[in-house]
C-alpha cells in the first residue's frame, strides 16, 4: 500500500528535544500509519526512549509538536493533553507493574478510573486483556512472582486495559532470551492483525526489527537527527548512509 | 516506583500521583502514627514495671500509684498523640516527596532514603520544639 494511500494517525512535525541546554535531537518530523509498526531504532544513546517520552506524555518538546488526528499532545502548556494521551498504551521496559497489586488489579485500574463500567465489568475486561496475552490463570498473581517474560505480557495487557489506538513499547526484548523475545514479537503481530492498533517500538534487536516493522526511523547520535526512514529490510541494502547500513548488517 | 518507571506509567494513563501515591500514604502515616505511640507509650510503661518490679524491688502496687499519680491529668499521653499527628505528616510527605524526586538508578535511590530519613528526624526535632515553646506558652507545661 502506497503511503499516500494510508490513514496518518499521528504526525510529528519540526521536534526538537532537549534536557535542559543539552539537545538530543532536532528538526525531527514523521508521520505514523495506521495499523503499521513503526520501529524507532539507531545505536545507544541516540535518543529514542527520549523521543518515546515525548510522544508518550512524559517529556515536554522544547518546539514542535505531536498532532495525533484533531489533538496537539502538547498543545496546552506544559501538561499533556489528556483526551490525546488517553488514545496511548505504553509499555515500559522493565513492565512497570504496580508492585502491591496483582495482574488483575493492575489492568483494572485504568478501567476503574477512567471508565464507567462496573466491578464484575471491570474484571471480566481485564481478564480479557490478560487473556489476549496468554495469561489467562494468572489474574492473581503478583508481578514479583512472574518471569521477565510474563512481565512484560502482564505489561502489554495492561496497556492495552483502554483500548488504545497506538501502542507505544520500549525495548520490549530488553531482557528477554531468544523464545520469549520471539514469542513476544509473535504478540505484537498478532495484536497488530487482531486488533488493528498501531505500534511504535523502539529497539535495537535486529532479529525483533525485521519482524515486526513495517517502517523504521534511524536515529543518529552524532547528528541528533533523523538520518534515514525507510522498511529495514529495504535499508539494510539500499540505504544511503553507512552507518545505517553496518548498524542493520551488524558490521 | 520512579526506578521501574511506575511512576511514569500512572502519568501516560493521566492518573495524578499525588492522588494514587502520596495522598494515601501520607494519609494512613497522619492516622497510624498516634496508634503506634499508644502502642509505644503502653510497652513503655510495661517495660518501665518489669524493670521496676525485676531489678528496682519496687511492688506491682507502688509502680502502678506512681504511674497512676504521673499521668492524673493524661496530658503527657495527650501531647505525645498531638505531636505524633505532625509527626506522621512529616514523615509521609518527607518520604514521598524524596521518592518521586529520586533519579533513575539504584545509587540515586539509597541517597534519597537517607536524605528523607535526615530530613525528617530535622524537621521532627523542629516540630517538637515548636510544639514544646507552644504548650509552655499556653501554661500546659
Amino acid at each position: 500500500m502506497d503511503s499516500e494511500e494510508r490513514k496518518i494517525i499521528l504526525e510529528a512535525k519540526d521536534l526538537h528535544l532537549c534536557y535542559g541546554k543539552k539537545t538530543i535531537l532536532t528538526d525531527l518530523s514523521f508521520e505514523l500509519f495506521e495499523e503499521s509498526c513503526l520501529v524507532i531504532m539507531g545505536s545507544s544513546g541516540c535518543g529514542k526512549s527520549t523521543l518515546l517520552k515525548t510522544l508518550t506524555g512524559l517529556l515536554k518538546p522544547a518546539s514542535g509538536m505531536v498532532r495525533f488526528e484533531n489533538g496537539d499532545l502538547w498543545g496546552r502548556g506544559a501538561l499533556p493533553n489528556e483526551s490525546v494521551l488517553s488514545n496511548f498504551g505504553v509499555l515500559f521496559q522493565a513492565g512497570a507493574l504496580w508492585s502491591s497489586m496483582n495482574l488483575l488489579e493492575n489492568v483494572s485500574l485504568p478501567l476503574e478510573v477512567f471508565s464507567e463500567l462496573n466491578k464484575k465489568e471491570i474484571e471480566a475486561m481485564a481478564s480479557y486483556k490478560l487473556g489476549l496475552v496468554g495469561l489467562s490463570g494468572c489474574e492473581y498473581l503478583y508481578p514479583s512472582e512472574l518471569s521477565g517474560g510474563m512481565q512484560k505480557r502482564a505489561g502489554l495487557a495492561r496497556a492495552l486495559a483502554m483500548d488504545p489506538s497506538i501502542l507505544f513499547l520500549d525495548e520490549p526484548s530488553a531482557g528477554l532470551d531468544p523464545i520469549n523475545s520471539r514469542q513476544l514479537d509473535d504478540l505484537i503481530l498478532e495484536l497488530k492483525h487482531s486488533l488493528g492498533i498501531t505500534f511504535v517500538v523502539v529497539t535495537h534487536e535486529l532479529d525483533s526489527i525485521f519482524t515486526i516493522a513495517d517502517d523504521a526511523l534511524f536515529l543518529s547520535g552524532v547528528e541528533k537527527k533523523l538520518l534515514e526512514r525507510g522498511n529495514p529490510n529495504e535499508l539494510k541494502v539500499s540505504s544511503a548512509f553507512q552507518e545505517v547500513k553496518n548498524f542493520l548488517n551488524r558490521k | 516506583m520512579k526506578l521501574r518507571e511506575e511512576v511514569d506509567s500512572l502519568r501516560t494513563f493521566g492518573i495524578p500521583a499525588i492522588d494514587f501515591l502520596v495522598l494515601p500514604r501520607t494519609l494512613a502515616l497522619f492516622l497510624m502514627t498516634p496508634l503506634l505511640t499508644m502502642y509505644a507509650d503502653l510497652v513503655g510503661i510495661l517495660g518501665g514495671l518489669t524493670v521496676g518490679t525485676q531489678v528496682m524491688d519496687f511492688s506491682s502496687l507502688h509502680y502502678y500509684e506512681q504511674t497512676e499519680t504521673a499521668l492524673t491529668h493524661m496530658w503527657e499521653i495527650y501531647s505525645g498523640l498531638i505531636k505524633s499527628l505532625a509527626f506522621g505528616l512529616i514523615i509521609g510527605l518527607v518520604g514521598c516527596y524524596k521518592g518521586l524526586h529520586t533519579g533513575n538508578d539504584s545509587a540515586a535511590l539509597g541517597r534519597s532514603v537517607t536524605s528523607s530519613v535526615v530530613v525528617s528526624i530535622t524537621f521532627i526535632v523542629v516540630c517538637d520544639a515548636l510544639f514544646e515553646i507552644t504548650f509552655s506558652f499556653l501554661g500546659y507545661r
